[in-house]
């Protein structure tokens, strides 16, 4: 009987400047020791220096798919892809390991809870609503058609299933008037230079609708967002593991309003040591 | 306005541990000594001559003064700190000549503990134009911003009646001995301060030097007090209009609604203790009883007690304290109240603060 000691895997790190931070050196020191001690040895470790992230990404997934570069080696089982300024439990593989193969057997995909750089700080989980979510830890393994990149696991069958690279790209966001070009553009291709669409009223009405809800400026979809809804369309299944709380490590300048936060924070304990809530 | 105020200063209640005396300043105004007189105060200094240009001009809109005013002004309070300095008194109330205060004015800032308490009024220093503004600041000469407070933030505590930190205040003020004795003076004016307007006031050379000599500076918002600064507000009718609404009788218990003034202080925990010792506003708790979010014990404390009384309390943390090491652990702490009154707003803050049904 097979365990999931016996999935051969790759965890990467992806880092844009080339280097990583303490918080995250000393994190995947602990894992690599925490998996050698609960066997977890078919695990590649690798640091990858990417300029563009969604370049780095695909060259992740595309060495797990094929190890030695010469197809002499069967595709890895898992690919966990962690960026360089995530800092993660000691047991984050065999957790995610865990509910990929055990408890969420359908899973494709399973990022860990993340919060978002950006105030508020919102969680990377999104479940349908096309927004970040208030969402918290504890809240177990939930379904998601959306999440951050920062950290998960993902069987290579996924990458298999979706076809060749690339696997992440960022594009620009769809909208009504970008539809419409789009369809007038492929009929002008397939139709000798014409859109008969074009000389029905419904067009004009179509047309003129989508310009009334297209925003005037385009939006881009990230390269993480972007392969989430590339899997939505493969019908693979997304999930995020509320209970693996993943950091995210930030510059912080530290200004007045800190002390002042810290100062009156204080205040509020003493008082509540005196009884006045 | 001189009878008004001293009536004021007559009925003012003193804390249990203190003894009041009373000293003046004589500027020469023979009518005005006269009255002092009949108030018997313990001294009175003689005058001292004033300049021809050490004027004050109330006029119709605001006051007009000029540097020469505010340097024989800050030379005769630093006479009464002299004399109290060499009579052994352990603290100086200044009371401006032009304010009225309620009973309790003293007892709330004795109960700060601050080095330097200031009572806080509001006054509309245009007549009749401009929001009220408190006479302490958070920045130098007259910034309502400072101290990590925003300005809406000072003003909306005070105007709460808490006790907060300022950098300067004035015009009625207790102010312990000891901190006049580690170099906090009126005179002589600080020299190289930046020319014109405010920084001229003896306020700033008091409130500068209290910095200096790291004195906690309060500002505390609890007492009613009028300001009869411009002259509508000095006519006799004004004066007894407002003194009938300070003076008037309180009651000697606390019903839900009320705004209540507390002391509390902890007993047993050292740490806590120690570090409240420096913090003189933590101690003390200002709200509307109802409002406030007590211990259930205190409450119920506060509801049998009478103003000035003191109790020990017994605190019962509950297991869901917000600080762990409290939880489920029993302290005793020494509640006092101060005072109480019915809800409101202080003189001149209402009109801003509570515009009315008929608004």
């Amino acid at each position: 009987m097979s365990t999931i000691a016996d999935l051969r895997g790759y965890v990467a790190t992806i880092s844009l400047t080339g280097s990583v931070t303490p918080q995250y050196s000393s994190c995947l020191m602990n894992m690599a020791r925490y998996n050698d001690r609960v066997g977890l040895h078919k695990v590649e470790y690798k640091i990858n220096h990417g300029v563009l992230v969604e370049s780095a990404r695909d060259a992740i997934v595309a060495h797990a798919l094929d190890p030695r570069g010469d197809r002499s080696e069967a595709p890895y089982d898992w690919v966990l892809q962690i960026d360089a300024d995530a800092t993660f439990p000691e047991n984050l593989l065999h957790l995610l390991l865990d509910e990929a193969y055990i408890h969420r057997k359908d899973a494709g995909v399973i990022g860990t809870y993340a919060q978002h750089k950006n105030h508020p700080h919102l969680p990377t989980i999104d479940t349908g609503t096309g927004t970040w979510e208030e969402h918290y830890p504890g809240e177990g393994t939930i379904p998601v058609i959306r999440t951050g990149c920062h950290c998960f696991l993902a069987k290579t069958g996924v990458f298999m299933k979706m076809g060749p690279a690339p696997w992440f790209r960022t594009r620009i966001a769809q909208n009504p008037l970008r539809a419409m070009r789009e369809v007038d553009g492929h009929a002008r291709r397939h139709l000798a230079g014409q859109n008969p669409l074009r000389d029905h009223p419904e067009w004009a009405t179509l047309l003129e609708a989508a310009r009334q809800h297209s925003p005037l400026a385009e939006s881009t979809v990230g390269e993480d967002s972007s392969f989430f809804d590339r899997c939505r369309s493969h019908g693979i299944p997304v999930y995020v593991a509320t209970d693996i709380v993943t950091g995210h490590v930030t510059n912080k300048v530290i200004q007045p309003a800190d002390f002042v936060d810290a100062l009156r924070k204080s205040r509020t304990m003493q008082r509540a040591a005196l009884g006045v809530y | 306005m001189l009878a008004a105020y001293l009536r004021s200063l007559r009925a003012l209640q003193v804390p249990q541990d203190a003894e009041l005396e009373f000293g003046f300043v004589h500027d020469g105004d023979e009518q005005q000594l006269a009255i002092l007189r009949i108030f018997q105060p313990t001294v009175t200094l003689p005058p001292e001559p004033r300049p021809a240009d050490a004027a004050y001009g109330i006029g119709k809109d605001t006051h007009h003064w000029t540097v020469s005013t505010f340097e024989h002004l800050a030379r005769q309070k630093q006479r009464l700190i002299e004399y109290a300095i060499a009579e052994h008194y352990t603290h100086i109330f200044f009371v401006d000549s032009d304010l009225l205060l309620e009973p309790t004015t003293l007892i709330s800032l004795w109960e700060t503990k601050g080095d330097i308490a200031n009572a806080v009024f509001w006054t509309r220093w245009q007549n009749g134009a401009g929001i009220p503004q408190p006479q302490c600041w958070l920045s130098h000469p007259y910034g309502m911003a400072g101290l990590g407070m925003e300005e809406h933030e000072f003003l909306g505590s005070l105007s709460k009646r808490q006790v907060i930190r300022c950098i300067g205040g004035g015009a009625c003020t207790l102010v312990d001995v000891a901190a006049l004795q580690r170099g906090v003076r009126y005179h002589p004016l600080l020299s190289g301060m930046p020319q014109g307007g405010m920084w001229e006031g003896e306020d700033r050379t008091f409130a500068i030097l209290a910095q200096r000599t790291h004195e906690r500076q309060l500002a505390d918002g609890w007492p009613d007090i009028f300001h009869a600064y411009h002259p509508h507000q000095r006519t006799q009718e004004a004066l007894d209009e407002a003194w009938a609404v300070l003076s008037a009788p309180r009651q000697v218990q606390a019903n839900y609604g009320d705004h209540i003034s507390l002391t509390i202080e902890p007993m047993e925990d050292a740490g806590l203790a120690e570090s409240l010792a420096t913090k003189p506003e933590l101690r003390c708790v200002r709200g509307r009883l109802g409002g406030l979010e007590l211990a259930p014990e205190l409450e119920a404390a506060v509801l049998e007690m009478k103003p000035g009384e003191e109790r020990l309390v017994e605190l019962y943390y509950p297991p869901w304290h917000s600080l762990p090491a409290y939880r489920n652990q029993k302290r005793i702490v020494k509640l006092k109240l101060v005072d109480i009154r019915p809800y409101g707003f202080a003189p001149v803050l209402a009109e801003v603060s509570f515009a009315g049904l008929d608004a």
